[in-house]
């Protein structure tokens, strides 16, 4: 088993053509002869950058579950919803499927997301060698159900857009749904950072 | 830039690293990492013409979803239409510009652009040239995926109307039933694409 990084072939980012690239002096970068990206073995700096998305993202989780997301006024009556309350009174309401729906999405997907993330992160700077697979699947899985987690910014707009009804109806967003969706973002960053060829590097190194 | 040696023969897994030859597949077969286990391609057959054929019909699906009211929402006698762009709009008029635009570029402007780039890239193919800004739109095509987000939109239009139908009577627009249709192709667009299909195309192979 070889990887490409010992044979000092760069795969291009852009169009996936591996690329011997010449053993680099500073300030010298390697372009793609198909499609004219930079080349490089890893992705650049991927541990301080995926850090950077990650800590911002446990910045903005506190704000987008305390603060209110969205207000449903009916006939001048209402309070505002944060994330957790919307799931609960929809719970109370009968709606259970939709409740964990709506729990899934915005409340557990971001969590476990973060919490993978920030160990995946872990493991590769201790540079450890435990099941590399099974760390790989994860990481894809996270990165494929990021996107989901969009949902509640999108059920937002879309009560926001019909219920503007002055007198009886109106549903204002609130500015957790701002911290929500900047975490969903960060978190859909720090995995497009995340290189998971780290993982397996150490291998390398036994063999 | 010239003077780099590169391997079209060779192929190393976007996961793991892992260096493999380029597999050659018939339509339907699916090239797995023998190390870590993710797909490295799937065998497509004829990626421009169904590719085409598809976005070129989401296309003009996502201008119908966008021009007419989506849905209808009607309490106490009075009722409000919503088009699939008045949240990002109200949303900017209620001072929620960041969420107005994140909603715009995920729901509307990635799947358009995205779109575009795949019809102007698969109608090139089929009149058989090779225009300077392909490689240019192949890699905008692949980065917009991510964040192309029609289904998760639709998952949103069923979580609201049940929010909303003890309050309310909700009515679908004509627009509804276009933007299901639309979910639909533009998957079927996005599943018969194949990035290394269009490289090897331009690196001057056939495509078929």
């Amino acid at each position: 088993m070889t990887s490409a990084r010992s044979q000092n072939i760069a795969c291009c980012h852009g169009c996936g053509l591996p690329t011997e690239v010449p053993q680099l002096e500073p300030n010298y970068v390697a372009h793609c002869p198909r499609c004219n990206s930079e080349l490089h073995l890893r992705v650049r700096n991927s541990l301080s950058r995926t850090w950077a998305f990650v800590l911002a993202a446990y910045f903005m989780y506190l704000p987008a579950n305390l603060l209110p997301v969205s207000t449903i006024i009916y006939l001048d009556d209402g309070q505002p919803d944060t994330i957790m309350s919307g799931v609960i009174s929809l719970f109370q309401k009968g709606d259970a499927p939709i409740a964990l729906v709506l729990f899934i999405a915005s409340i557990a997907v971001p969590a476990i997301k973060l919490l993978i993330l920030t160990w995946l992160l872990v493991t590769v700077k201790r540079r450890s060698r435990w099941k590399p697979r099974d760390r790989t699947v994860l990481y894809r899985a996270i990165e494929f159900i990021g996107r989901w987690s969009m949902l509640d910014v999108f059920v937002i707009s879309i009560l926001v857009a019909l219920v503007q009804l002055q007198a009886i109806a109106t549903v204002y967003a609130g500015p957790g749904a701002v911290a929500f969706c900047a975490v969903v973002v960060l978190t859909m960053f720090a995995a497009e950072t995340f290189d998971p060829r780290l993982m397996w590097d150490p291998l390398e190194e036994d063999s | 830039m010239s003077g780099l040696v590169h391997r079209a023969s060779a192929l190393a897994c976007p996961s793991c690293d892992l260096l493999l030859a380029q597999p050659s597949l018939a339509p339907g077969e699916v090239a797995t990492c023998t190390r870590c286990g993710a797909i490295l391609a799937r065998g497509k057959g004829d990626v421009a013409q169904k590719t085409f054929a598809y976005s070129v019909a989401s296309l003009i699906l996502l201008v119908v979803a966008t021009s007419f009211p989506f849905m209808e929402y009607e309490l106490a006698g009075r009722s409000q239409i919503a088009r699939l762009s008045t949240g990002v709009t109200q949303l900017y008029a209620d001072g929620y510009w960041e969420l107005a635009l994140i909603v715009l570029f995920t729901s509307i402007l990635a799947p358009a652009v995205l779109l575009l780039s795949l019809a102007s890239i698969t109608g090139a193919m089929l009149l058989r040239q090779r225009f300077r800004w392909m490689p240019t739109l192949v890699k905008l095509a692949t980065k917009l995926k991510a964040w192309s987000m029609l289904e998760v939109f639709l998952l949103a239009i069923a979580v609201s109307s049940i929010k909303l139908s003890q309050l309310a009577n909700i009515a679908e627009g004509p627009s509804l039933y276009a933007f299901v249709g639309l979910i639909l192709t533009s998957s079927l667009a996005l599943s018969s694409f194949e990035p290394a299909a269009v490289w090897r195309y331009l690196d001057g192979e056939e495509s078929r």
